[in-house]
């Protein structure tokens, strides 16, 4: 194994910072973070597919046999209009998914996935950081998304005025949290909002003038406080970056179109919160201006009871129409819009779209739904160098169990070897670690240890050929 | 907040401890149900009203036996530590008396057993605890097999409502788990972590943990630290849920590098002795530590700051306002308040404080509330680090914009009001209601200048930015 040395350069404020520091205020900042050790321990060849990434995450876990792995039994509901579809590819329940079934071209369906935990709280914590519940070092491990926001800050432009990570739609009342920068620097932490409250970042038309009164009188107050020119502390100081940070973001001109939501448009979506939250996530990448990973919910799928039953919301019926509006459009959207060097947006944003576990399968239980199920669930893969228009992996005749592994390896495929595919697109080598965490233990991008089992972990290869 | 200030409480010390306690035990809807969640408050709240002993309170929970959580209150601190088995519906027994004996570990000792609960301290937590390094995890598995005779399940559907109630006592090291790794056979005879105790003959299991843990000394000092810690912003030993038992007695130090644990160990055993010789009266710890001269420092100092000092207490350590802290203030000091309806009940309330659990608050306050950190009571607990959509919210939220209206609430009460107010006792009024404080000339000169300028709108702007300063959210 060969040891490469890589020297992080002393971490800068954003380029944005920086801006609204100059304009504004008279905010200092004082340095994040050290710089961390990292150490590659294998040779990987990251392929460098994609320059974004979007991940579309199925709260509560859906049930693979009512979607993208269907199979059909006597439980199926006669008007889930079953249609075999892309030359007899695959079967789906069409009432669900008119739409992404023109799309099949663009999905890869990878139907060989397991999880490691089957409780909301602990899986949905591993699809976030791709590493097993510690607690003893929960609070130093970044999220995928933090990782991919500090490897990505080499690549900030200046004048970018967008975090990198953002979050929206998580769900806040109860489960995991969402995972933030753990031992990096705050800054790589999402960015999280939900989209009805996204309207804290724009200033209505006929407010900025009154705002920048305000923010001026503001900054006239701080500036004569005591503990401005006295021993102020790391946490007062580190609150002054973040609002010079919300008002760089509130001042750039480009961000009324970022967060704008036309009544049309959300139409085309599919009027739901995730469609709002997929036309933001375009905005965002299509601004070109910093962020590089968005990190989407869709609320409501632990459908525990009354899957079918259309008089209570959400249920199956629901939930796969708005996937399909958001994600279908998502797609025509992405392949339409382009990069600045006229390449497709769609191919080179890789879009990631997975539940946290799978459902049980055959018939529903006695409350008419569908429990918790860890081995056997499907992940759908788009963009970002990825070839639609094919399936990966199988499931035994009840969906319940993986059959064929469908890669080179003979083994499911884990939320490890994803994360390995969403770095390795990304140009990010998986096999870095760092070494200077606060508990003195390696934090490394992927472990080949997930629990007590040996993995060798990987990217998906055969998504990419 | 002061509980001395009256013979009874006051509401604003029983909400403010009932939250604390509520965010402590993690009571939420999510794990419990609205109804359980609801009794259980009121059973806290009381017990706060009337000065339970917490080592009564404590008894009272570990050992509740109900038909129903949703009919027994106390029965609620067991229910909510339930583990939900592989199909995310029926109850994971050794699963949920392991989650019994970790959160009681923690709660009323101070000590974090999650590390043991899946391996052996050894080769794992040398450089982290040195007394957990050298526990076993048979050790925990004794520790939690007190609770083995609680059976829980889902008797009633697929709500959050469950029975509690004392069987035959099992263990089954083999049964397989959702959450830690796989467990092999054991001696589980319950044996009490701290010390090795044992119940006596015929004496009830839970009744004898709850003995042992109510009366070993670490119960006194973990529960002190607790409270010092939230009113401090800090505690003695810190985080207080991460005690390490070889390091806290100075006559008997830890081999080096190791040092003791407690930044003032004497301060700590006297706080514990004092707590546990009033009869475990949270309100005498709480008001003991609230009248102290530490508690009482100042932000401020004068000359240059050293971080070394900090353990002096020679200024008081800057910390952001909670959450629920932070909106409540916002409120108070703009006369703005919103309603806020408790799920399961007809009640509506005006501060967070009084909100029953996470689940109460919907739409902007759901946002507001999530994003400074306040704890879902699940397993995100409260957090005080800054963020940037914080910062967006303070600036630009309808919250906010809603709460600084010239029509409405304080500021209306002060321009409406007649004789007319100066300009500069507007200003005055402002700081007071914010900061607490009259401003300084410079502040009174621009406050007065802005209102001179933009009238109504002026003083709508300096409100603004009097909640906006680092002064208001972090209590400076």
């Amino acid at each position: 194994m060969e040891e490469a040395m890589t020297r992080i350069p002393q971490l800068t404020r954003r380029g944005f910072i920086r801006a609204g520091a100059a304009t504004a205020t008279c905010f200092c900042l004082s340095p994040m973070v050290e710089p961390l050790n990292l150490r590659a321990a294998r040779k990987v060849n990251p392929r460098g597919s994609a320059d974004y990434c979007i991940f579309l995450f199925l709260d509560g876990g859906p049930s693979q046999i009512d979607t993208f792995d269907f199979k059909e039994g006597r439980y199926t509901p006669a008007d889930f209009d079953v249609r075999t579809v892309k030359n007899g590819m695959l079967k789906l329940p069409y009432a669900l998914f008119p739409r992404l079934s023109e799309k099949l071209d663009d999905l890869a369906i990878v139907r060989s996935v397991e999880a490691w935990e089957a409780g909301h709280s602990r899986a949905q914590y591993v699809l976030q950081v791709a590493h097993p519940v510690s607690p003893a070092r929960r609070a130093e491990m970044p999220s995928l998304g933090a990782v991919i926001a500090y490897e990505m800050e080499a690549r900030r432009k200046p004048g970018d005025f967008l975090p990198p990570f953002v979050a929206m739609n998580y769900n806040i009342t109860s489960g995991a949290g969402l995972v933030g920068a753990g031992c990096l620097a705050p800054k790589y932490g999402p960015l999280g909002f939900n989209t009805q409250e996204s309207r804290h970042f724009l200033l209505e038309d006929g407010e900025r003038e009154r705002f920048l009164r305000r923010w001026d009188l503001l900054s006239r107050l701080e500036q004569g406080h005591p503990v401005s020119s006295t021993g102020s502390s790391r946490p007062i100081e580190e609150f002054r970056s973040y609002y010079g940070e919300a008002h760089s973001i509130m001042m750039a001109p480009e961000v009324r179109d970022v967060f704008k939501l036309e009544t049309e448009e959300r139409k085309r979506y599919g009027s739901s919160a995730l469609g709002d939250a997929c036309i933001l996530g375009r905005n965002l990448i299509a601004a070109d201006a910093g962020t590089r990973y968005v990190f989407i919910t869709h609320d409501g799928w632990d459908l525990h009871a009354k899957a079918y039953d259309k008089t209570s919301t959400p249920n199956q019926y629901t939930l796969g129409r708005e996937l399909d509006a958001a994600f279908a459009s998502l797609l025509t959207d992405l392949s339409r819009l382009r990069t600045k060097d006229g390449q497709a947006l769609l191919d080179r944003t890789l879009i990631v779209c997975m539940g946290e576990f799978g459902r049980t399968v055959g018939d529903l239980t006695v409350n008419k739904g569908r429990d918790h199920h860890r081995f056997a669930s499907t992940s759908l893969f788009a963009g970002g160098g990825v070839q639609g228009g094919r399936i990966l992996g199988a499931t035994d005749p009840t969906g319940g169990k993986v059959v064929d592994s469908g890669w080179s390896q003979k083994r499911s495929i884990y939320i490890e070897d994803i994360a390995a595919t969403m770095y390795s697109a990304l140009g990010i080598d998986w096999s870095k670690k760092i070494t200077n965490t606060p508990s003195g233990r390696d934090f490394e991008y992927l472990e080949p240890v997930s629990g007590t089992t040996f993995l060798k972990v990987d990217e998906i290869a055969p998504l990419f050929s | 907040m002061d509980p001395a200030a009256a013979d009874h409480p006051t509401h604003p010390y029983l909400d403010r401890w009932t939250y604390f306690l509520c965010d402590l035990f993690r009571n939420t809807q999510g794990e419990v149900g609205p109804k359980g969640r609801n009794l259980f408050w009121d059973y806290l709240n009381t017990a706060l009203l009337l000065d339970v002993p917490y080592d009564q309170l404590v008894t009272e929970m570990l050992t509740a036996t109900a038909r129903s959580n949703w009919e027994s209150a106390p029965a609620n601190y067991l229910a909510r530590n339930h583990a939900d088995d592989a199909d995310g519906l029926g109850v994971n027994h050794e699963d949920s008396i392991e989650d019994i004996a970790i959160s009681s570990t923690r709660n009323f000792l101070g000590i974090n057993l999650e590390c043991i609960a899946c391996h052996d301290g050894a080769y794992h937590l040398e450089k982290i605890n040195l007394w957990l390094s050298r526990k076993k995890r048979e050790e925990f598995w004794r520790q939690a097999s007190f609770f083995g005779g609680i059976r829980m399940s889902r008797g009633f559907g697929i709500g959050q409502e469950f029975p509690v109630q004392e069987d035959t006592h099992r263990y089954d090291l083999n049964y397989p788990s959702v959450k830690r790794m796989k467990r092999y056979s054991a001696d589980t005879t319950p044996t009490f972590l701290l010390d090795g105790e044992r119940a006596r003959p015929e004496e009830d299991l839970r009744r004898a943990y709850a003995r042992m843990l109510t009366s070993h000394p670490q119960f006194a000092r973990a529960t002190t630290n607790l409270i010092w810690a939230e009113l401090m912003g800090v505690g003695i030993v810190d985080p207080p849920f991460e005690f390490d038992l070889a390091r806290q007695d100075p006559d008997n130090p830890p081999p080096a590098p190791w040092t003791i644990q407690p930044t003032h160990p004497e301060l700590l055993d006297a706080l514990g002795n004092d707590f546990a010789e009033s009869g475990f009266s949270l309100r005498a710890i709480i008001r003991r530590i609230a009248k102290s001269s530490a508690y009482q420092l100042s932000s401020r100092f004068p000359g240059r700051w050293r971080p070394e000092y900090a353990r002096y207490f020679a200024r008081r350590n800057a910390r952001r306002l909670s959450a629920a802290q932070l909106h409540d203030s916002l409120c108070q000091a703009t006369g703005v308040f919103p309603e806020i309806p408790i799920m399961g009940t007809d009640l509506k309330v005006k501060y967070v404080m009084q909100t029953r659990g996470p689940y109460d608050l919907q739409g902007e306050l759901k946002v507001f509330l999530a994003a400074f950190g306040r704890s879902n009571r699940d397993v995100a607990d409260k957090s005080l680090a800054g963020s940037t959509v914080q910062a967006s919210l303070l600036l630009n939220s309808d919250l906010i914009k809603e709460k600084v209206q010239a029509d409405k609430g304080r500021l209306q009460a002060l321009l409406k009001q007649e004789p007319f107010k100066s300009n500069q006792a507007i200003v005055e009024e402002l700081f007071l209601a914010t900061l607490g404080r009259l401003p300084r000339e410079e502040e009174q000169r621009l406050g007065v200048t802005q209102i001179e300028r933009y009238r109504e709108s002026g003083a709508e702007d300096l409100l603004w930015s009097l909640l906006n300063t680092k002064e208001f959210l972090f209590n400076l």
